[in-house]
């Protein structure tokens, strides 16, 4: 069973080291893979939402400065690392 | 009371204007006791129709007045019943936008004031909203607002609209708000924005994801019951 930090960290760590120029998608394909039921290890209710805020920040294909600090933001208020282990 | 109310319709159709003289004689005598009927609410629409050069001592008055009467009136106070959140979208509506700013600001009031608001009330203010920040022009009780970008009036009016008691979430952000923001961010992304707007943003859509939200307030029905103890 994955640790709530480290769940949001493996999640938000794949956000934050996707560059500004490739899609979000590359970013949330490993974690959303089926093979690996990575949203489980998400806790809630964040889990239940990231899809919600894939495909937000999915419909433009690119992950803007705004959606970057909202990523920082939620890192440092969970704690959670932000950069792969 | 009642003849002071009905004769503001005339002084406004006659000069686009009530002064701030007129408004405190009214606040001193006619709106004393912090009242007012069905009838004299309807007086105060038409004349905020009439008012070409609304001060801000009138937008004040409207607002405080109407806010009052639309989350007071009917009990148990401080919860807006369906009908009347009906009657207010339906005098403030024209063609499915907002009349004028010191409407926008009642709706706003509304909800920082009421405990409760119907569902459609909600989706009304916060689309009327999104719809100001984007479009409006004009000056609201938060400064001028600006097309072009979100400045930090508008910034002001969508922290006091999410935030509110009465809003989609009390003191939390929904996902129809949390959306929204998303919209609002998309929309202006390339403008000049105000500081302040990133931080909402950001605070905003974390709220509704990570579920920081205080205690749902009572249902309008259970405060009905507790309210005679």
């Amino acid at each position: 069973m994955t640790s709530e930090g480290q769940g949001i960290g493996t999640f938000l760590g794949r956000m934050m080291q996707t560059s500004a120029e490739e899609s979000t998608s590359a970013a949330f394909g490993s974690l959303l893979d089926l093979s690996q039921p990575a949203t489980d290890e998400l806790p809630e209710p964040f889990g239940a939402k990231e899809p919600w805020l894939r495909d937000l920040i999915d419909a433009d294909e690119d992950l803007d400065y705004m959606e970057k600090a909202l990523l920082a933001f939620i890192a440092e208020e969970t704690g959670a690392e932000t950069s792969p282990t | 009371m009642t003849m002071q109310f009905r004769d503001l319709a005339a002084q406004a159709a006659a000069d686009g204007a009530i002064s701030a003289e007129e408004i405190l004689s009214l606040r001193q005598s006619g709106w004393a006791d912090g009242l007012i009927d069905p009838e004299e609410a309807e007086g105060l629409f038409i004349a905020n129709g009439q008012v070409t050069r609304p001060s801000a001592e009138w937008t004040a008055f409207f607002v405080e007045a109407l806010s009052t009467f639309v989350v007071n009136t009917v009990e148990p106070h401080g919860y807006v019943d369906q009908t009347m959140a009906d009657e207010l979208i339906a005098r403030i509506d024209h063609h499915g936008r907002i009349g004028s700013l010191a409407e926008l600001e009642l709706v706003i009031r509304v909800l920082e004031i009421a405990q409760s608001v119907p569902a459609n009330l909600k989706s009304y203010a916060l689309s009327q909203i999104e719809d100001a920040v984007l479009t409006g022009e004009g000056s609201t009780r938060s400064g001028s607002l600006d097309p072009k970008g979100i400045n930090d009036a508008e910034c002001d009016l969508l922290r006091r609209a999410i935030f509110a008691p009465g809003g989609d979430r009390p003191a939390a952000v929904s996902r129809a708000e949390a959306e929204m923001l998303f919209r609002l961010k998309d929309a202006t992304l390339y403008e000049v924005n105000a500081p302040a707007w990133e931080n909402l943003f950001v605070r905003g859509v974390a709220s509704y994801l990570l579920g920081f939200e205080t205690a749902e307030p009572l249902s309008r029905e259970r405060a009905a019951e507790l309210e005679p103890l």
